[in-house]
């Protein structure tokens, strides 16, 4: 009886020892991550890429990533949702307002990490589950007009081509009167499809000294026509972002496409190490550079010595594409 | 996994008969190619969201977007009627106009649901089976509605506007009436699958029904061919049998797209595999009519 007890004791040790020891040797878990990209634009490969290579440095257990393009389909993005649903990703990860909406409605035992969604602290907090939460990429058209007056002081006459995205809108009503007291007339032109835009690139004021976009995936996606209209008056196209600076725009000061990765995948690997996503604050970006594109800003008269001192002033780090 | 994928295409599929049924109504019945839902879908969430948000109760929201799809269908049956405009066109002017009433309306290219208690989206998150009854009692009630209606005397009209309007005309009947409660009654039932996706997914925004009407065609006709060419094979029109067709066409686009999602389709090229199972769809339900004609005839 003795023996049987003692063998028993015996077997339980090893058991609990060896739980133990593999605890320690592998405490992190494997773990899945589903990425669902509304449309297949640049800007969204470098926020994926950027959130993948720094997930997968800082978390230590082994990650499978889903990666699921929606290719603007609503019906489609939905069944995406229901998918990571149905495969109990850990973490799910939404790009963009619309598509981060959606996760919350479909993925409510989920935990979301959005990026790039226009979901402030405010809002989440009015919302019934607050299992998200984002990295708010919101780049102040007021700093970025400022910016422009100090690097071009004799810049009056802007035109500023936006979408109806939502996240644009209101950036839009901003720089209008931001511009107003600074000086500069903004000339708005909005674009509500695709096709539009080549018509309307035809009625930028012929007194506009340049032509301003935001961080506007719609308008970015169509910049080589705003370019070509940019090279025929003389004039420079001013972006809000890297992506748009690569495309052919002659500079940006903005946010980093691969910070919004790496600021994301800071706040998914407190979420997999235990974090309730609700109790990790919204992120809200700050860090603004300005991008060069040497050989655009030569063809559309731009003086680069005149924005890297404006950089100076202002304290932005200067990413130059030569 | 393959059940619970079953059970979502299912889920989707419900969630848009509506509009399947809106289509089927202009599409079958009327014989007119409409794509006025792809605008129509978006005006019933706007209207519902901007109403909500506006402090009004969720009844009233839904019966003012319901009215907001009636009014749009009305007036692309006067842009045919009296602008003589070819019922294609008059849709694509339609959905045109209705961008920028529908922003309009909005105030602001998305609205935030989420922070509202709106019904659909409170039975989402409190009791997915209750959701999902509800979602099957909607769509079997709305399908049972259409069948009424077609039945009726007044729907044996519309389907005589369909068939031949001329006649209509000569039996003493406004056929201008007929066309403008069709469009009317599926614009209206686009707008409630608007409204039903803005409570679901928890927003309502300008670019959400893009494709809409598309693919509303494309489940009507493939279902449509399935059920009476393989199943029913009966020639002749089958109110019953389209019915069916509509929610399997509605059904086999949402099993398509999430099989396709299940088996890790590059999806890249998710619509052009989907394009392709659908054509196989309609060759072979076309055959299998041809072969029944076959042997009617030897027979």
């Amino acid at each position: 009886m003795l023996k049987k007890l003692l063998l028993y004791a015996l077997l339980a040790t090893v058991i609990v020892l060896n739980t133990c020891i593999t605890a320690i040797a592998d405490p992190a878990k494997a773990v899945t991550v589903g990425i669902v990209v509304p449309v297949q634009i640049d800007a969204m490969t470098q926020i994926t890429d950027a959130f993948k290579t720094t997930l997968t440095t800082l978390y230590p257990g082994k990650i499978t990533y889903i990666v699921l393009n929606a290719q603007g389909d609503s019906n489609l993005q939905r069944s995406m949702f229901l998918q990571l649903k149905a495969k109990q990703v850990n973490v799910v990860v939404p790009i963009g307002t619309m598509a981060t909406q959606m996760a919350m409605s479909v993925n409510q035992s989920q935990s979301i990490v959005a990026l790039a969604a226009e979901i402030k602290e405010a809002d989440r907090a009015k919302m019934k589950k607050q299992n998200m939460t984002n990295v708010l990429d919101e780049v102040s058209v007021t700093k970025q007009l400022e910016f422009i007056h100090a690097a071009m002081p004799q810049l009056h006459h802007l035109t500023l081509v936006y979408s109806t995205d939502d996240s644009i809108f209101p950036q839009a009503k901003e720089a209008a009167i931001a511009g107003k007291k600074m000086g500069i007339s903004i000339q708005p032109i909005m674009m509500q499809e695709m096709p539009d835009l080549y018509a309307l690139s035809k009625h930028i004021d012929k007194n506009s000294q340049a032509i301003f976009i935001l961080k506007d995936g719609k308008i970015v996606a169509g910049i080589s026509i705003l370019i070509q209209q940019a090279q025929k008056r003389g004039i420079p196209v001013i972006a809000s972002d890297d992506g748009s600076v690569a495309s052919g725009a002659a500079f940006a000061v903005g946010l980093s496409e691969t910070q919004i990765g790496v600021d994301g995948a800071s706040l998914a690997v407190q979420v997999l190490n235990g974090t309730a996503p609700k109790n990790i604050p919204i992120k809200i970006m700050s860090n603004y550079s300005l991008f060069i594109n040497l050989p655009a800003a030569k063809k559309q008269h731009l003086d680069v010595a005149a924005l890297e001192t404006a950089a100076k002033k202002f304290g932005y780090p200067v990413v130059v594409e030569k | 996994m393959l059940i619970q994928t079953l059970l979502d295409a299912l889920q989707q599929a419900v969630l848009f008969i509506p509009l399947t049924l809106g289509i089927y109504l202009t599409y079958r019945i009327l014989a007119i190619t409409d794509l006025t839902p792809d605008g129509t879908f978006i005006l019933g969430a706007a209207i519902f969201a901007h109403c909500l948000a506006t402090g009004h109760s969720q009844v009233f929201s839904v019966i003012f977007a319901l009215l907001g799809g009636a009014v749009a269908g009305i007036a692309v049956c006067l842009l045919q009627r009296y602008a003589k405009i070819n019922s294609l066109l008059a849709s694509i002017l339609a959905v045109f106009m209705l961008t920028s009433i529908n922003f309009g309306v909005m105030g602001t290219p998305n609205i935030n649901l989420l922070s509202y208690n709106t019904y659909l989206n409170n039975l989402q998150s409190s009791n997915i089976t209750h959701f999902n009854i509800f979602l099957i009692s909607m769509a079997l009630v709305l399908t049972a509605g259409i069948f009424l209606l077609i039945n009726s005397r007044f729907g044996l009209r519309l389907r005589a506007f369909g068939a031949n309007k001329t006649l209509l005309a000569k039996l003493g009947k406004y056929p201008t009436i007929y066309l403008a409660f069709g469009l009317a009654l599926s614009n209206m039932l686009a707008a409630l699958c608007g409204v039903f996706t803005a409570q679901v997914n928890g927003y309502s925004d300008i670019h959400m029904g893009m494709g809409m009407a598309l693919t509303g065609i494309g489940a009507v006709v493939i279902g449509c061919k399935l059920t009476s060419s393989l199943f029913l094979r009966n020639p002749h029109f089958s109110l019953i049998s389209d019915l069916i067709g509509c929610f399997v066409g509605t059904y086999i686009y949402f099993l398509i797209v999430n099989v396709f999602l299940l088996i890790g389709l590059n999806p890249i090229y998710l619509k052009l595999f989907l394009g392709l199972i659908l054509v196989l769809f309609l060759a072979s339900a076309s055959y299998s009519k041809k072969n029944y004609q076959k042997v009617l005839f030897h027979d």
